[in-house]
C-alpha cells in the first residue's frame, strides 16, 4: 500500500468525524510517513508496519466517542456502533452479545416502522363508517399504532446508545488489564 | 481463542503501561515511541496514535512542539502528574502479577 493509498483510506473511513479532529489524526499519520522516509524506509514498509487503516479508523472513532462522553449525539453513537462491529469482526472478540444486541435493535426499528405506517394507513384509508366503529374509534386506533411506533423507535435508539456504551466500557476494561484501584479519575 | 487473539488481548492490557514507562525515562515523539514498541513487543506502529490521544484525553500525557532538523516540528509527549501516579500504581500491579504468573508457569515445567 502506498502512502497516498493509506491516507486516502483512513480519510475516507474518518469522513464523519469533525473536520478538526480528522485533520489532526491524518496529520499524525502524514508525520509518521515523513519520519519513516527520513529513516530510510519505503512507503510500503511504513504502511505495512502502521497496520490496517480500517482498524486504526475504528480505534479513532471509538476514541472520539469516548472523548465526548455524555455529549455523544446519535450520529456518533451509530458510527461508534459500526466501528465496534468492525473491531469485533477484525479481532474475533466475543461477538455473540453484540450480534444479539444489534438484532434486538433492528427488530425494534422494524416493528416501530411497521406500526407507524399502519397508523398512517388506518387514518388515511379506513372509512369512518366502517363496521369497526365511527370516527373516534378509527382515530384512537391510529393514535395507538402511531404511539407504539414512536415508542419502539425510541427504544431502538436507546438500545443503540446502551450497546455502544456497554462495548466501549468493556473495551476500556480490557485495555486496563492492570487498572489499579488507586487511579486518578479522568 | 486463537493464539493471535490471545496476544492481542494481552498486549492491549499492557500497552498503556509500556507507554507510561517509556515516557517516564524521557519525553519522546510518537514515531519514536511507535517504532520502539514495535521492536520490543511487536505492536502495530499505527496503534500509538489512538492510544496517545486517549491518554491525553484522560490527562495522563501532555505535549509540546520541538523543532526538527529534518522536517516540521515534532510533537513531544510527557507524563503529567496524573500520568506518573498511574505509572506507579500500574507498575506495582504489574510486578506482583508478573511474578506470580512466572512462578506458576515455571512450576509447570
Amino acid at each position: 500500500m502506498t502512502r497516498a493509498h493509506f491516507i486516502a483510506e483512513l480519510a475516507h473511513r474518518l469522513r464523519r468525524l469533525e473536520t478538526q479532529r480528522r485533520e489532526a489524526i491524518l496529520s499524525d499519520y502524514q508525520g509518521h510517513f515523513d519520519e519513516g522516509a527520513a529513516d530510510g524506509r519505503s512507503e510500503q514498509e511504513i504502511a505495512a508496519s502502521l497496520g490496517s487503516p480500517a482498524r486504526l479508523a475504528a480505534e479513532h472513532s471509538i476514541e472520539a466517542f469516548e472523548a465526548r462522553g455524555a455529549a455523544a449525539e446519535p450520529r456518533s453513537v451509530l458510527r461508534t456502533t459500526f466501528a465496534l462491529i468492525a473491531l469485533v469482526v477484525m479481532e474475533g472478540a466475543a461477538w455473540l452479545p453484540l450480534v444479539l444486541g444489534v438484532l434486538v435493535v433492528l427488530v425494534a426499528i422494524a416493528a416501530g416502522t411497521v406500526s407507524l405506517v399502519y397508523g398512517v394507513v388506518t387514518l388515511a384509508m379506513e372509512p369512518f363508517d366502517s363496521p369497526l366503529g365511527g370516527l373516534a374509534a378509527v382515530v384512537l386506533r391510529a393514535l395507538a399504532y402511531l404511539s407504539a411506533g414512536v415508542a419502539a423507535l425510541a427504544l431502538a435508539r436507546a438500545g443503540v446508545l446502551l450497546l455502544a456504551r456497554f462495548f466501549v466500557r468493556r473495551r476500556r476494561h480490557q485495555r486496563r488489564l492492570l487498572r489499579p484501584s488507586t487511579e486518578v479519575s479522568p | 481463542m486463537t493464539q493471535d487473539t490471545t496476544e492481542v488481548q494481552l498486549k492491549r492490557g499492557v500497552l498503556e503501561l509500556c507507554v507510561l514507562a517509556h515516557l517516564a525515562a524521557a519525553d519522546n515523539y510518537a514515531y519514536e515511541i511507535a517504532t520502539f514498541l514495535a521492536r520490543e513487543i511487536g505492536m502495530g506502529e499505527g496503534t500509538i496514535y489512538p492510544l496517545v490521544r486517549r491518554m491525553q484525553t484522560e490527562g495522563l500525557l501532555d505535549d509540546y512542539l520541538v523543532d526538527s532538523p529534518t522536517g516540521p516540528p515534532r510533537r513531544y509527549y510527557r507524563l503529567t502528574r496524573a500520568g506518573r501516579a498511574r505509572l506507579v500504581a500500574q507498575r506495582e500491579t504489574w510486578d506482583g502479577f508478573s511474578r506470580a504468573i512466572d512462578r506458576i508457569v515455571k512450576d509447570s515445567r
